[in-house]
């Protein structure tokens, strides 16, 4: 059983990702407005020396968050104009796999862009993580877990709803406030230990606790957006 | 088909709006004539006893949201759709009261209109996730999809309570020390109007949630009498298409 699931999680992650590469239709808008919303940070003044370090790291967050939704916005729009989901929704027991490839391909991508967007506002801002790199790559992938599990989930619900792209941010940041948070004051900590204080362990902490309830309860809510028993995918 | 909204010779609720009424104009008059004025903040105090028991409504409301979407979600039943659509907007009102009366509240007491106060960012986190939610419900139009999505998103959001709250309380590290009213020494003349003003408010919270309740249902009942009307109707012309 767990190896089935194994094997339709990676049949499907293989699928998203090969279109993906593909056409790169995400990486590179994506990636592009990475670079266009760092250059509109630097041009706003936030890149000052005095204000760097205090801008940084929550400049950082609004930019992931931002990226997300352009991602998670596609997560479901190929299936949805070829009508590919109601086929895949046929095979019986295949939801624990959908939902997990559909979380890891927008993991991926967001991890990717992030390989982006990172070096570049640290070398802008002209900030460095020193010794606390690898706490820092920590803390952004598990806060990006969090960040991607709620995405995936609300992407599935909206899927068929008029308006969607502007519905998902609305709905999105207020439930991400605490990871944003938590994300924020992490990455003040690793990259200013001199001037703020705290411990970001705890944060970290508390990171985990948010991915692991959203696990849990999104793969449940994720069912249930997807459940088209009654209902047919418009477009 | 039995009709979800049900009539029937005594209807209690013009009886609990006039009592409600009648007990608004009391808490008032008790508040503006009666409440002492309090010390070190004055007549402006006095928003404290409006404040107060409107965010502890604001927040039944939205449990009562979550715990009928949990139950939606479960049973899918068409009455706790509707109680959670209810439970909602009764929350987002009283919430709305909240973030208006604070703000003065915290002007004239702490000279700033808005400060990283926990409560406050709570009650405005959950304020702007549930304002979402509505905007979701009459984006999404009448359907059991759109009243699924609301569901998700309303469990979501108060699952998300306890790590708001803690983020909130550690995120500027030490937090400006509320007047709560329970901690310092509150005068019985203030515990009285405090009671009445709770119980005014609780019970104008009950008079809309349950005019909510039964307008939710109505227009469920309109819903599907029209769509077996009309279901009705198609099966009439076929026939008579068949027959000749």
């Amino acid at each position: 059983m767990r190896g089935r699931l194994a094997s339709q999680v990676m049949t499907l992650l293989a699928k998203d990702l090969r279109v993906e590469f593909r056409t790169r239709e995400v990486l590179y808008t994506a990636g592009l407005f990475t670079l266009v919303l760092l250059t509109v940070f630097v041009f706003a003044d936030l890149s000052h020396r005095e204000v760097a370090s205090l801008t940084g790291p929550g400049l950082l967050w609004i930019a992931l968050a931002f990226i997300g939704v352009l991602v998670f916005g596609r997560t479901f729009q190929r299936e949805r104009e070829s009508r590919a989901i109601e086929a895949l929704l046929m095979i019986p027991g295949l939801m624990d796999a959908l939902f997990l490839s559909k979380l890891l391909v927008n993991l991926t991508l967001l991890l990717l862009l992030q390989l982006l967007l990172v070096p570049g506002l640290l070398l802008l801002f002209g900030l460095s993580p020193g010794d606390a790199l690898g706490p820092l790559v920590l803390v952004l992938v598990v806060g990006t877990i969090g960040f991607c599990t709620l995405g995936t989930v609300l992407s599935a619900a909206l899927a068929t709803v008029h308006l969607r792209e502007v519905l998902l941010p609305l709905v999105l940041y207020p439930l991400c406030i605490p990871l944003i948070v938590a994300g924020v004051k992490a990455t003040s900590i690793l990259i200013r230990p001199e001037e703020v204080s705290g411990d970001w362990t705890e944060w970290l902490g508390m990171m985990i606790a948010f991915d692991a309830l959203f696990l849990v309860l999104g793969r449940w809510l994720f069912g249930e957006a997807l459940d088209r028993a009654d209902s047919s995918l418009d477009t | 088909m039995k009709p979800l909204s049900r009539t029937s010779a005594f209807d209690p609720l013009p009886l609990l709006a006039l009592v409600v009424s009648g007990m608004v104009v009391v808490m008032l008059g008790m508040i503006f004539f009666y409440a002492p004025i309090e010390r070190s903040m004055g007549v402006v105090q006095k928003i404290f006893y409006i404040h107060v028991p409107s965010a502890i409504a604001g927040y039944i409301g939205f449990l009562i949201c979550a715990a009928a979407s949990i139950i939606y979600l479960l049973r899918r039943t068409p009455a706790a759709d509707v109680v959670a659509r209810a439970g909602a907007e009764c929350g987002v009102l009283f919430c709305t009261a909240v973030l208006l009366s604070g703000p003065l509240w915290a002007r004239k007491a702490w000279g700033v209109w808005w400060t990283g106060e926990p409560r406050l960012l709570l009650t405005l986190v959950l304020m702007l996730i549930f304002v979402a939610y509505l905007l979701v419900r009459s984006l999404g139009g009448r359907s059991e999809l759109t009243s699924r999505i609301c569901a998700m998103l309303a469990i979501l959001g108060v699952a998300n309570i306890p790590m708001v709250r803690w983020s909130v309380e550690r995120w500027r590290g030490s937090h400006p020390q509320v007047m709560t009213g329970e901690g310092g020494g509150i005068s019985s003349e203030m515990e009285l109007v405090l009671t009445i003003s709770f119980a005014t408010i609780g019970l104008l919270f009950a008079l809309l949630f349950w005019l909510r309740v039964r307008i939710g249902l109505a227009e469920e009942d309109v819903e599907r009498f029209h769509r077996e009307a009309s279901a009705r109707a198609y099966r009439i012309e076929d026939r008579s298409r068949g027959n000749s």
